[in-house]
């Protein structure tokens, strides 16, 4: 399903174009509200951003001028998610002690270095993850990523939880094996 | 780049190219959770429709504003009061009207269903006497309702119909907001639909089922306004558990007619009647009364409640039933063409017969539907559930078993071992005939066992009893592999061996709880 034909489907029968830009485009959106709200938000806000996202999206996207669809979306949902963070920070600001020291304030928590270290290795991770196949693949995803246990796991893909269990520690050995010949200890 | 990492720490510190991969490629929710987000996007895009496009609104004035606002304000009210004395110079005997000092009321487009003319004053009548009852909670709202029912009626006769009725639902569901819109603004909205909007949503619906060569029977009452909007629409759950109770195609049908009350779709040959149990019929229950069969459809995925054109016999309902419910675990494609195929026969059925898995029971229900499946007990879930047991406490592992088997030299011995490193067994069927106990075991470092198979997914130690009308006992112990689609091989066998009585009886029947 192309972008172009969600957007054609969008304009001619809005609750059919509706349906085909979920379906395409809700697991997207839900992975990045996640990756942005998972240390600050619920689940409930989680779905609360993806339901803005995808219906702000279907409102207002200008199916003539308004560029990927893909693009637009990520964007969006990028954006929400910051806002959201941001209102739940807000709110949780309100509550810190005052002797909480205010300079740290102005320190950055990041390391520069540290984090485009990270950031290789998650990609070499990645593409190791990618190359053990389905389901093993989704597995780790799921659990690593999305922080699941077998149970939800289990949920999400439609597989017995013994199974994803199983399977998930055969592949967390498989993959350190693959990652220890590259140098990185998991 | 020799480095100790944690994999999720590492994953959830990613980049945005990483995260993006992610993104595009895998599932992020269950299919619950996106029915659930789906449903929530269309209703918010129906209220943003309705207000944005189907409503007529009369007077729609935020209270606070900025001094530009307020002097426009004052310079509106002093227009008026000229206005109202001229007016009253020019009506001195009119009867005055009454100062209109009301909170808002919100009639949303989506509740308004039906269309009742101006005749029908039985149905205004009753409908303002409902809306007084149901508004009695919320004092503000009350006096709105009648009024915004007058106006109904006052906008039949310029030729906007819509109905009292749908009023009292409008006014229903909207209560609370209008209660809380009362502390933010002193605006008042009064929607309307048109009637000849009914009659067309009405015709699209009729057109549509006649394409589908049938009616769209609960979409057509509620335009009508024969039945609620919100007529409930039970779990496929529930139906499950019936199904399991009765193993009755009448009482099965009976018990859905009556707990959905009216089915979504008919076919004109009126032998297919739908169920539907999510609002947009992805997922629903189809009977087909020539085949006295009952099928749920979810998605592209068919399960089969009871009845097909070619098996009938109740392990296969009761098959349908568990699979539906998340307790068998033997995958579709393995399992769906085996049940379609004449030539395969019962009794391979019969080899799966306790091939689910008891890790998945997470309630009573899951128990009561095990229970009513082949009279399976399953004691270390129930010790669970009932908060006597942490649900992470020891379980068997493969480790612990293989030196079980090859130090112990009677079933009796490997029954003491195991039940000093997990007590309660997942399992015990007993039945009088054969009587079965059985570990799932922790599979953890399979990869070393000789006999190994990738294609290993699950092991449960079996301790089956084969004599049970004697005092000896005749006691098979083995591990049963597993693969997808079910059994595979035998580890470890240990056959014809004597138990001691007490101690079996106290396990199967779990006295020692």
């Amino acid at each position: 399903m192309t972008d172009s034909e969600i957007a054609a489907k969008m304009a001619s029968d809005p609750e059919q174009g509706f349906r085909m830009l979920f379906d395409e485009y809700h697991n997207y959106v839900y992975t990045i509200a996640y990756n942005i709200l998972r240390n600050t938000a619920s689940s409930r806000d989680i779905e609360d951003c993806v339901v803005d996202v995808m219906s702000d999206t279907m409102m207002n996207y200008d199916h003539d001028n308004g560029g990927s669809l893909k693009a637009y979306i990520g964007t969006l949902a990028k954006h929400r998610a910051i806002d959201i963070s941001r209102a739940i920070s807000r709110k949780t600001a309100r509550t810190l002690s005052v002797d909480d020291s205010p300079i740290n304030e102005f320190v950055s928590d990041e390391n520069v270095a540290s984090n485009v270290e990270n950031a290789d290795i998650a990609r070499i991770i990645m593409e190791k993850i990618e190359e053990m196949g389905p389901p093993d693949s989704e597995i780790l995803i799921q659990k690593y990523f999305f922080d699941r246990n077998s149970t939800a796991i289990a949920r999400v893909m439609k597989m017995n939880p013994v199974t994803v269990r199983s399977r998930c520690s055969r592949a967390v050995k498989r993959l350190k094996k693959i990652l220890t010949e590259l140098d990185i200890t998991l | 780049m020799k480095k100790n990492i944690e994999l999720n720490e590492i994953l959830h510190n990613a980049d945005s190219r990483t995260v993006d991969k992610i993104a595009a490629n895998y599932r992020a929710v269950d299919e619950k959770t996106s029915r659930r987000m789906y449903e929530r996007c269309v209703s918010r895009i129906k209220n943003y429709s309705a207000e944005d496009g189907f409503s007529e609104t009369f007077s729609a004035e935020p209270a606070r504003k900025g001094n530009f606002f307020r002097i426009a304000g004052l310079t509106a009210v002093c227009a008026a009061a000229m206005g109202i004395f001229i007016y009253g110079l020019t009506n001195m005997k009119a009867p005055q009207p009454k100062p209109d000092t009301e909170q808002p009321v919100f009639f949303t487009e989506t509740a308004v269903t039906t269309t009742v003319t101006s005749t029908d004053i039985t149905g205004i009548t009753t409908s303002k006497t409902e809306v007084s009852s149901a508004a009695a909670k919320t004092t503000s709202v009350s006096r709105n309702v009648t009024d915004s029912v007058s106006g109904t009626v006052t906008g039949t006769a310029g030729g906007n119909s819509a109905d009292a009725t749908s009023a009292v639902q409008s006014v229903r569901t909207s209560a609370p907001s209008a209660t809380q819109a009362k502390a933010e603004s002193t605006a008042a909205q009064v929607t309307s639909q048109p009637e000849n909007e009914t009659d067309k949503r009405l015709a699209e619906v009729i057109a549509r089922g006649k394409a589908a060569s049938g009616t769209f029977v609960r979409e057509e009452k509620i335009i009508r306004g024969e039945i609620p909007a919100d007529t409930p629409r039970p779990s496929v759950l529930e139906i499950a558990v019936t199904a399991i109770k009765s193993f009755s195609y009448d009482e099965i049908t009976e018990f859905i007619s009556s707990a959905f009350s009216v089915p979504d779709f008919a076919d004109n040959s009126g032998n297919i009647t739908e169920y539907w149990l999510n609002s947009d019929g992805t997922d629903k229950i189809v009977i087909n009364e020539s085949e006295e069969s009952i099928t749920r459809m979810n998605g592209s995925r068919e399960y089969i409640i009871m009845g097909s054109p070619n098996i009938r016999d109740e392990s296969v309902i009761l098959k349908g039933m568990l699979y539906n419910m998340g307790i068998i675990t033997l995958k579709k494609g393995y399992l769906w063409p085996s049940l379609r195929n004449d030539s395969y026969g019962y009794s391979d059925l019969g080899s799966y017969k306790f091939g689910y898995d008891t890790r998945m029971i997470t309630s009573e229900e899951d128990l009561e539907a095990l229970k009513a499946f082949n009279g399976a007990t399953c004691p270390r879930a129930e010790m669970v559930l009932s908060g006597k047991l942490p649900e992470s406490s020891h379980r068997l592992t493969l480790y612990e078993a293989e030196i079980f088997f090859s130090n112990c030299t009677s079933v009796n011995e490997l029954v003491e071992e195991v039940s000093k490193v997990q007590y309660y067994p997942d399992l015990a069927i007993i039945n009088g005939t054969e009587n079965t106990i059985f570990y799932e075991i922790d599979t953890d470092g399979v990869e070393s066992f000789p006999g190994y198979d990738k294609d290993i997914e699950t092991m449960q130690l079996w301790i089956t009893d084969n004599n049970t009308h004697g005092t000896s006992h005749d006691v098979t112990a083995v591990i049963k592999v597993n693969n997808q689609a079910g059994y595979l091989s035998d580890w470890f066998r240990y056959e014809h061996s004597d138990i001691d009585h007490q101690l079996w009886s106290d396990i199967t029947n779990g006295l020692i709880k």
